[in-house]
């Protein structure tokens, strides 16, 4: 029994190899498993996949427990060193991968990394959070075998360390995407800065102020998809206050309240999307007083008496925004 | 520019004379600048409301009445702390807060040179401050969405701190407003450092639980948006920080501090009663003190309940009044138990549970920290877990739990774009990685086992 127990005891370190080996195929096998490389696998691919259909957790649970007894018996030898420097090595690559590949497609579009490398990156993450742990538990393992001061005084440590670690992926994203905004915020002036999260919305609305009194009233599209920010009141208002502004859904619910306005009354001209067709705002004739048309910094168009339909805003070609005085 | 800080000085030295945080410098300097902040954020819309004082105007005897708070203070205690305070004798300065020091100028310089940004802050809170600068009054700002087809009352949806601090800004010429949220950010970051430094723990594990909080992305993307979580979650925190500091030195001062810090978070954000937890954490506080008179519990829990609901029904009162609707967020009691039986189907209950799951994914190590102590702390030492200061706090992570979930099953029969806000849900959130962090912090403090265990 006891030479029974003896070579189970010496054939723990080979089955820690072996283990070692599986796991990490398995973390690693989901973030990889639409690779065209894959293909030439064969009969292991669908081995690999049913196992990575297995919920990765219970295995990787059984592993860490594996890897806790291994150092209570075994303590450190040059097998499970070595298993440690590989995960060190292979942790160090694969986060570095991860950044790599989320600063790709933080600067490209969402699923690019999908797309071009056929990785999945939430699961790479949870490899490289998996190699993570296994080497925190390993080290905490180590040293509460050897020193014996309490479970207290190292898993506050491995759950910081963690918590910590995982912040790690998002952040170098952020420190870049920041530190562009700033270049960007020092390099433009104040006014070019204003909104800068809204697009051209700023200099939009700066030429409705310039063509507009402040006592004017102006009517826009209702808040849709088609008219996200143009339509949406508040965001609007903002830079137009004090006009007077009006959905189109109330036009009539102001001209009930307002039958003969002192002030002039506009229209903003734009256009939306719908289903990737344009769609003009306003619809319908208008025997527009005068009509300006944003068309960049240094272009604009005037027309007076005339009618607004939707042949005209076809003929004017790519504009800004416009403004139809009735 | 010139008016605010000697504001800020005025608070600063006469809460320094006062001794308040027995004098300590870094304490005090971020305690006057959350109440130099609030201050600013209430007082002036006061005043614009109802006696028609204008911002600009109202910073002029708001610095009036901040050096006469420090002539008060120096009346009532001796001269001769004068020159104790003026400049500290010993001036340790540790590594830490070399490290602090620089990061906070990194985060002020960025304030100066970022522009405003985030999409509330465009429509609402900053609207609201450009609007209040030109003379219009919030009761007033109801008109302004009579023709809007989709954003009625919109205005009036939160209480109108940040607008106002915003407005005191620009009265006085300062374009970069995102400084402000810089300045709350380092707030947080002192109450945080002090509140670790305090506790008898592992330095690394210190550190470590620092740079949780203070590097998580989330709370890191606060900085660079002008909304408001940022102000509540640091008024919040120094609330259960004096709170926490009542509970050890038992000083009513600290109490007050902590009542006008919470008034302070509910006139930030008055939507979500997080501030229930810390209601019942204070009379929970108060109750278990069996020296006390009870008249004193009684009458330091009006004051308490007096300073920080209180403003919340001032809220209401003002909407009721200049607008005419108390705010959809106060409903009676027959409509919530009537929306209750609707919400408790089972579909309904899925998706809700799905949705807080979703939004509490990005939380997942900070639970799995928290609950993963909480384990550990069942196997080997149970009465860490019932010291007076780790109750308190877990009062408070329940309670806000409780009310974050009734909140959503109750939005969720109310409003059709609930599913859509979860990023919004998330980052109202933000409170439980400072609620576990500084519960884990007190779990291992050694220090506090047996000394206020008996009372």
């Amino acid at each position: 029994m006891r030479n029974y127990l003896k070579g189970f005891k010496s054939a723990i370190p080979i089955f820690l190899i072996l283990a070692t080996l599986i796991v990490n195929l398995i973390n690693l096998f989901p973030a990889i498993r639409s690779h065209p490389a894959l293909l030439g696998l064969g009969i292991f691919k669908p081995i690999l996949k049913v196992l990575s259909v297995i919920p990765i957790l219970p295995i990787n649970l059984i592993y860490l427990f594996l890897v806790v007894y291994m150092t209570k018996t075994v303590r450190i030898n040059i097998i499970s060193k070595l298993t440690l420097v590989t995960f060190y090595i292979n942790l160090f690559l694969i986060t570095l991968l991860f950044l790599y590949f989320s600063h790709l497609e933080t600067t490209h579009f969402p699923d690019f990394v999908l797309n071009t490398y056929h990785i999945y990156l939430s699961f790479l993450r949870s490899y490289s959070v998996f190699l993570f742990i296994v080497i925190m538990v390993s080290i905490e393992a180590n040293s509460y075998f050897t020193s014996r001061q309490g479970l207290l005084a190292h898993v506050p440590h491995m759950l910081v360390s963690l918590v910590l670690f995982t912040n790690i992926f998002v952040l170098p994203n952020i420190f870049i995407k920041e530190s562009k905004l700033i270049v960007k915020a020092l390099s433009s002036s104040q006014t070019d800065a204003k909104l800068m999260e809204f697009g051209g919305l700023y200099d939009n609305l700066m030429f409705i102020v310039n063509n507009t009194e402040p006592s004017s009233t102006i009517i826009h599209p209702n808040q849709s998809t088609t008219f996200p920010l143009i339509g949406n009141q508040p965001i609007i208002r903002y830079i137009l206050f004090p006009r007077t502004l009006v959905s189109d859904e109330l036009v009539d619910k102001y001209s009930n309240a307002n039958p003969n306005p002192r002030s002039p009354i506009y229209y903003i001209l734009t256009i939306g999307y719908k289903d990737d067709l344009p769609v003009f705002f306003p619809t319908g004739n208008i025997n527009a007083k005068e009509i300006k048309i944003y068309v960049s910094k240094n272009s604009t168009l005037n027309f007076s008496e005339v009618v607004y339909n939707e042949q005209f805003v076809k003929s004017l070609g790519i504009f800004q925004i416009g403004l139809i005085k009735i | 520019m010139a008016k605010l800080i000697i504001l800020e000085l005025f608070i600063y030295f006469g809460l320094k004379v006062l001794k308040v945080n027995k004098g300590r410098n870094l304490e005090t300097l971020a305690l006057s600048l959350l109440i130099s902040l609030g201050y600013l954020g209430f007082i002036p819309f006061v005043l614009n409301e109802y006696i028609n004082i204008s911002y600009p105007t109202s910073i002029n005897y708001m610095v009036i009445t901040s050096i006469l708070f420090f002539l008060i203070t120096l009346l009532l205690k001796q001269p001769k702390v004068i020159n104790k305070f003026v400049l500290p004798r010993h001036l340790h300065v540790s590594f830490s807060q070399c490290l602090l020091f620089i990061s906070f100028v990194l985060l002020i310089a960025r304030g100066i040179i970022m522009p405003l940004r985030g999409w509330d802050a465009v429509s609402l809170y900053d609207s609201r401050a450009k609007m209040f600068l030109s003379g219009l009054k919030l009761s007033e700002m109801k008109y302004l969405s009579d023709y809007d087809d989709k954003n009625s009352k919109y205005y009036f949806s939160y209480p109108p701190m940040t607008s106002a601090i915003h407005t005191v800004f620009y009265s006085q010429n300062v374009e970069n407003v995102m400084i402000i949220y810089a300045i709350f950010y380092i707030c947080l970051a002192i109450f945080l450092y002090i509140f670790l430094r305090e506790r008898n723990i592992d330095k690394y594990l210190k550190v470590g639980l620092f740079l949780a909080v203070m590097l998580n992305p989330e709370m890191l993307s606060l900085t660079s948006v002008a909304h408001t979580n940022l102000p509540c979650l640091a008024f919040q925190f120094a609330a259960l920080f004096y709170l926490l500091r009542y509970l050890k030195e038992k000083s009513s001062e600290y109490f007050i501090i902590s009542a006008i810090l919470l008034g302070f978070s509910i006139w930030t954000r008055s939507l979500e009663p997080i501030y229930v937890g810390f209601l019942i954490g204070a009379v929970y506080i108060i109750f278990r003190q069996q020296r006390k008179r009870l008249l004193n519990k009684v009458i330091l829990l009006s004051i308490y309940f007096l300073l920080s609901v209180g403003v919340r029904y001032f809220w209401s009162y003002f909407l009721k009044s200049s607008v005419g609707f108390t705010g959809e967020s106060l409903p009676t009691l027959s409509l919530i138990i009537n929306r209750f039986t609707d919400s408790i189907l089972l579909s309904n209950l899925i998706d809700v549970t799905l949705f807080i799951y979703i939004a509490f994914d990005r939380l997942k190590y900070y639970l799995i920290f928290y609950f993963g102590m909480l384990v550990i702390f069942i196997i080997k030492d149970k009465k860490r877990m019932l010291k007076p200061s780790s109750i308190l706090v877990s009062i408070v992570i329940l309670s806000m739990f409780v009310v974050m979930v009734l909140g959503t099953i109750y939005f969720s029969v109310t409003r059709d774009f609930w599913d859509k806000i979860s990023d919004s849900f998330f980052r109202s959130c933000l409170l439980f990685i400072l609620l576990f962090i500084s519960s884990i912090a007190l779990m291992l403090d050694k220090s506090e086992r047996s000394k206020y265990e008996i009372e």
